[in-house]
């Protein structure tokens, strides 16, 4: 099956990718290249589209945090999300 | 779909009369804390149907003893919305709308974690859609307000047209009024009517979360305050922790050590329990036998009966030490964070990180590491590892280790523990490459990449764990009390039946023994008879002619028909191996010095050509085979247990036994080509 994209993925601008960024660093959600379970579930634990997301650690797993919820991200599903830095946020 | 009675067969108000009720939740929210606050331990838990997900049944007491008034608490697995295409979401989603084969329940009762309101909302709204009576219970209220987060519940109730009940449920605090809501909601049958209307599907029936989340957002706003922001809830000693627990180097270092504690725990705490449970068993035989008139009646109950429960009761405190154990970890948090470590070693594998737990506790015994495979969400990665757990070398083979290990080599004790931390080697990466050929033929797929919620780490709760350690303790002795009994003692009976007439050689060792002054001597020559006798026995035995009919099977392994034997009656469970060589060889030429050791009266045992027995070829090749052989009829029944079919356990035996024969027939002849006979 091939990678969906998000499923609000149009419109959405281009991102880099979530490991790109830096611990400490803010970004929002731009689209992620998952399969469409894959999408539905980080959208569930509430990594939705534009969310601002934190990163508090990079690596495997790379760790955000989205308002209280601190989810870990397998670096295989990290490199397939694209991200919009929020510096200013 | 083959419904489960316990579900699809119960009516909305059941043959109880009680009214039902679904407990539901995410992850991580208390929601099992408040089952057992609202159940006590008067739960009971069943498969759901058409799935191997495990669903608790309690009776909650919800009036006082003047009014009372119970009704049945289901705790469904936790979700994070109804409409995901996963097993749970879909699962949960046919109950509340009543679809084949499920009654509709009578009200739901919702956990929500109050410390993140947005995201539990979601399910929130998904539930109020389903139009079923709903209380919503606002759990770690106490979290929330330590955080600086104020919430107006009652305000909350409002918008969501439902109760609101602020609860700690670890600490009990807000249950009795949460009783008080259920009640009245269940009794009035009050639909919910929320003034913020939760987002309604599209025409195709999809609701994007992003629509819930508005929605969230937007109630959030209008009754919490303080504030819910990103980063208020960052927490420098969480990041700390975090770090240290998923760091490449440490944190394999913590998870060594936490799960060597684990394990040393289980194997220090363990021992003593099940000394005693053998030591009553032995004396409950004895006795059995003292006051039984001797016949087929006293042997069924003393050798059948009580030997078949004595031999899987005995892992009862493994298993419930393992569960009270891993739930206070769980509970902790800790071990969100340690699946993830596991992750990047399994994965190449085809195994999840949540692996770990159950193949490292297939090491103390596989029925616990199978039945552990519960903490596993996604199907394909759960069946794969239950069709591997089974190579981890679990505490039944050691006496088989220890035995040919010993055999191999005497005096060397250096090189005999590295064949036996070989043993264990070659098991757990027999298990990694079984898994991987697994995932490339019959469950195709790479195992699920892990997006987890870390949850807040916590003093884990002993009530809960002990609650876990004695559900999974009765789940355990249901089974060993029926199945694994009766296989039990089918295979008691065939190596028992039918009765032999004594041999020649020991009614001569008997009459010696009558003839010679020397008590001594006549105790010798009677131990002998005795020895004499049993092997004689067993060799006429319905499983000793199987062992015979067997033998060209095992004849390119090397074993001859004693060996087959030893094999065979070894697949009720792998150490009856070691006891049936003794057995059979108790009256070979070691008879001669009845005094001599197991170990030494295998070495010498010869075969009827009066060659050796267990020459070290020999012996190398049944270590390897015990080593990848499915030899445990407790495990193929645990297996069937938990995967719902007979196809997976069968598929193991099969898998598992041609992997062993195979690479002990390799072992043998490759011992024989390199000259060691």
């Amino acid at each position: 099956m091939e990678p969906q994209p998000d499923e609000n993925r149009q419109g959405s601008e281009a991102g880099i990718r979530l490991v790109q960024l830096g611990r400490g660093d803010r970004g929002r959600m731009a689209a992620a290249e998952l399969e469409r379970d894959e999408c539905q579930l980080l959208h569930a634990l509430g990594l939705t589209d534009r969310c601002l997301l934190k990163v508090c650690k990079q690596g495997d797993p790379c760790i955000v945090q989205v308002r209280a919820t601190r989810i870990g991200i397998s670096q295989r599903l990290a490199e397939r999300i694209l991200v919009v830095p929020a510096e200013s946020e | 779909m083959a419904a489960e009675p316990a579900l699809a067969a119960l009516p909305a108000r059941a043959a109880s009369g009680r009214p039902r009720v679904a407990l539901v939740g995410n992850p991580n929210t208390g929601k099992t804390s408040l089952f057992n606050r609202l159940c006590g331990v008067r739960a009971k838990t069943a498969n759901f149907p058409g799935t191997t997900t495990d669903v608790r049944f309690g009776r909650s007491q919800l009036g006082v003893e003047a009014d009372p008034y119970a009704i049945e608490l289901i705790d469904l697995p936790g979700l994070y919305r109804l409409g995901l295409d996963l097993p749970e979401s879909r699962m949960v989603d046919d109950l509340l709308a009543g679809r084949v084969p499920y009654q509709r329940p009578d009200a739901v009762l919702v956990v929500v974690d109050a410390t993140n309101l947005v995201r539990n909302l979601y399910l929130v709204g998904e539930v109020l859609r389903a139009g079923l009576p709903t209380v919503v219970a606002l759990n770690m209220i106490d979290l929330a307000q330590q955080r600086g987060l104020t919430i107006d519940a009652r305000r909350l109730s409002d918008l969501l047209g439902c109760p609101v009940v602020p609860v700690v449920a670890r600490r009990g605090v807000g249950v009795d009024p949460l009783r008080a809501f259920l009640r009245r909601v269940v009794e009035e049958a009050l639909p919910p009517h929320p003034l913020a209307e939760p987002p309604m599907p599209d025409a195709a029936g999809e609701l994007p979360t992003a629509h819930l989340e508005e929605w969230a957002e937007k109630v959030v706003a209008a009754c919490v305050g303080g504030s819910g922001a990103l980063g208020t809830a960052s927490d420098t000693v969480v990041e700390r922790f975090d770090q240290a627990f998923t760091h490449p180097v440490l944190g394999i270092l913590i998870f060594v050590l936490v799960m060597g504690g684990l394990f040393w725990t289980i194997f220090a705490f363990a021992t003593v329990p099940m000394d005693l449970i053998e030591a009553t068993f032995a004396y409950l035989g004895e006795w059995v036998r003292a006051t039984l008139p001797a016949g087929a009646v006293r042997d069924l109950v003393a050798g059948g009966v009580l030997g078949g429960i004595a031999g899987t009761v005995v892992f009862l405190p493994q298993i419930c030490l393992l569960f009270f154990l891993i739930s206070l970890l769980e509970d902790t948090g800790y071990l969100a964070r340690a699946a993830f470590v596991m992750d990047r070693i399994l994965c190449r594998f085809g195994l999840p990180g949540y692996a770990f737990v159950p193949l490292l506790a297939a090491h103390a015994c596989a029925l616990p590491g199978i039945m552990a495979t519960k903490l596993i969400p996604d199907r394909q990665d759960r069946l794969t590892t239950i069709l591997v757990a089974p190579f981890m070398s679990c505490s039944a083979r050691l006496p088989v280790y220890v035995l040919l290990t010993t055999l191999l080599f005497r005096d060397e004790p250096f090189k005999a523990g590295l064949a036996f931390a070989g043993c264990y080697l070659l098991g757990a990466l027999a298990a990694l490459g079984s898994a991987a050929i697994a995932r490339r033929t019959i469950l195709p797929g790479r195992s699920r990449p892990m997006v987890l919620e870390l949850p807040t780490y916590k003093v884990p709760s002993l009530r809960s764990a002990l609650y876990v350690a004695a559900e999974q303790g009765l789940s355990f002795l249901k089974t060993a009390g029926t199945v694994i009994l009766a296989i039990c003692m089918v295979m008691w009976w065939l190596s028992a039946y039918p009765k032999a007439e004594a041999p020649a050689d020991a009614i001569a060792l008997r009459a010696q023994a009558a003839a010679t002054s020397d008590p001594e001597r006549a105790a010798e020559l009677l131990t002998a008879a005795n020895g004499a006798e049993l092997r004689y026995q067993q060799g006429q035995s319905y499983a000793g002619r199987l062992g015979r009919i067997v033998q060209p099977i095992f004849a390119p392994l090397g074993y001859d028909w004693q060996l087959s034997v030893g094999v065979i009656t070894s697949f009720l469970a792998r150490e009856v191996f070691v006891s049936t060589l003794t057995v059979l060889l108790a009256g070979t030429d070691a008879g001669d010095s009845p005094d001599a050791g197991v170990i030494e009266r295998i070495r010498v045992a010869t075969r009827a050509d009066g060659t050796p027995l267990l020459t070290p070829a020999v012996s190398a090749s049944l270590l390897v085979f015990f080593v990848l052989a499915m030899q445990c009829l407790p495990t193929l029944v645990t297996s069937r247990k938990e995967t719902g079919s007979w196809k997976w356990p069968l598929l193991q035996l099969g898998w598992m036994s041609t992997l062993a024969w195979c690479f002990a027939f390799l072992t043998y002849h490759g011992l024989g080509l390199l000259g060691v006979g």
